[in-house]
């Protein structure tokens, strides 16, 4: 009474999952589209990273749960759903983005070496003014973060969403996007240290920090 | 363990991707360096903060589109 009901949203179903005594095709679509509304909200949020635009990503997400239906009758119970489901929202995208070819593959990607985020901001003294990672972190829009993350080249960018936005292990990884696991770890790497200098960038203009100034503490 | 090791595991070790001996290695290293231990914190606390910048949510007006659509996946 009053209490807040466990999944809200749920309850924005048309009609309720019929489990029992439904034909099976109907219990069919009913299992679907639960497991469906579970991950709608991450399968949305890593389309937009991925298409960098509202539509784009609407139209991914509708294309995805539709190829998704098409190939449920594979899809083994008891089996990684979730991963399923982005192995397929995956291979859309690169289906969508090939027949598109906004951008160049891009295959020759600046070497960004052992770059971090942490070693230039304490090269910069930068954390000793501002006192801890999260209040420098703060100032850092949100929006500022979005378009560090989607400057990154597709394969690297997708590797990033998956791990760090999804939390998918390696292993889960490799299986989504059809790669080995070494595959996966150079390119996650790599995506993290291009993520980060660009988050670098911001954080400099954000803390004024000029060129100067930055790298000054090193050999204190 | 020195720091240039410890570095290399960082991000395997935050992704949970390190075995149990590993993961000691790292542990032991943290108790007893400063620096690394906030480099540590520093690669934790940004990625959550990566994380909640993109947390999305499906719109209202979708969230109708795709209502729409399952109901009809049958035909």
């Amino acid at each position: 009474m009053g209490m807040p009901v466990a999944g809200e949203k749920q309850t924005r179903l048309s009609r309720p999952p019929a489990f029992d005594g439904a034909p099976g095709r109907e219990r069919d679509r009913a299992r679907f589209e639960v497991l469906v509304r579970e991950h709608l909200d991450g399968l949305y949020g890593a389309a937009l990273r991925l298409t960098r635009n509202r539509a784009d990503a609407e139209d991914l997400l509708q294309e995805t749960l539709l190829k998704a239906w098409r190939s449920f009758h594979t899809f083994e119970e008891g089996t990684n759903a979730r991963a399923w489901l982005f192995r397929i929202l995956m291979n859309a995208h690169i289906d969508r983005y090939r027949k598109t070819a906004r951008e160049p593959e891009t295959t020759d990607v600046e070497d960004v070496g052992d770059f971090y985020l942490y070693s230039k901001v304490q090269e910069s003294e930068l954390l000793r003014r501002v006192g801890d990672p999260e209040k420098l972190l703060e100032r850092v829009m949100e929006h500022e973060v979005r378009e560090a993350l989607e400057s990154l080249p597709d394969h690297f960018r997708s590797v990033v969403i998956l791990a760090d936005l999804q939390g998918f292990s390696y292993r889960e990884i490799a299986d989504i996007l059809g790669i080995p696991m070494g595959t996966v770890m150079s390119r996650l790497f790599r995506g993290r240290r291009l993520l980060q200098r660009k988050l670098w960038d911001y954080v400099r203009s954000h803390h004024r920090i000029t060129t100067a100034e930055e790298g000054a503490a090193v050999g204190l | 363990m020195d720091c240039r090791e410890f570095e290399a595991k960082l991000w395997a070790f935050l992704d949970g991707e390190l075995d149990a001996a590993a993961c000691a290695e790292l542990r032991a290293h943290l108790e007893d360096c400063p620096g690394c231990l906030d480099h540590y914190r520093f690669e934790d606390a940004l990625r959550l903060f990566v994380r909640r910048c993109c947390q999305e949510t499906v719109p209202d007006a979708l969230r109708a589109r795709l209502d729409h659509l399952l109901a009809r996946l049958e035909e």
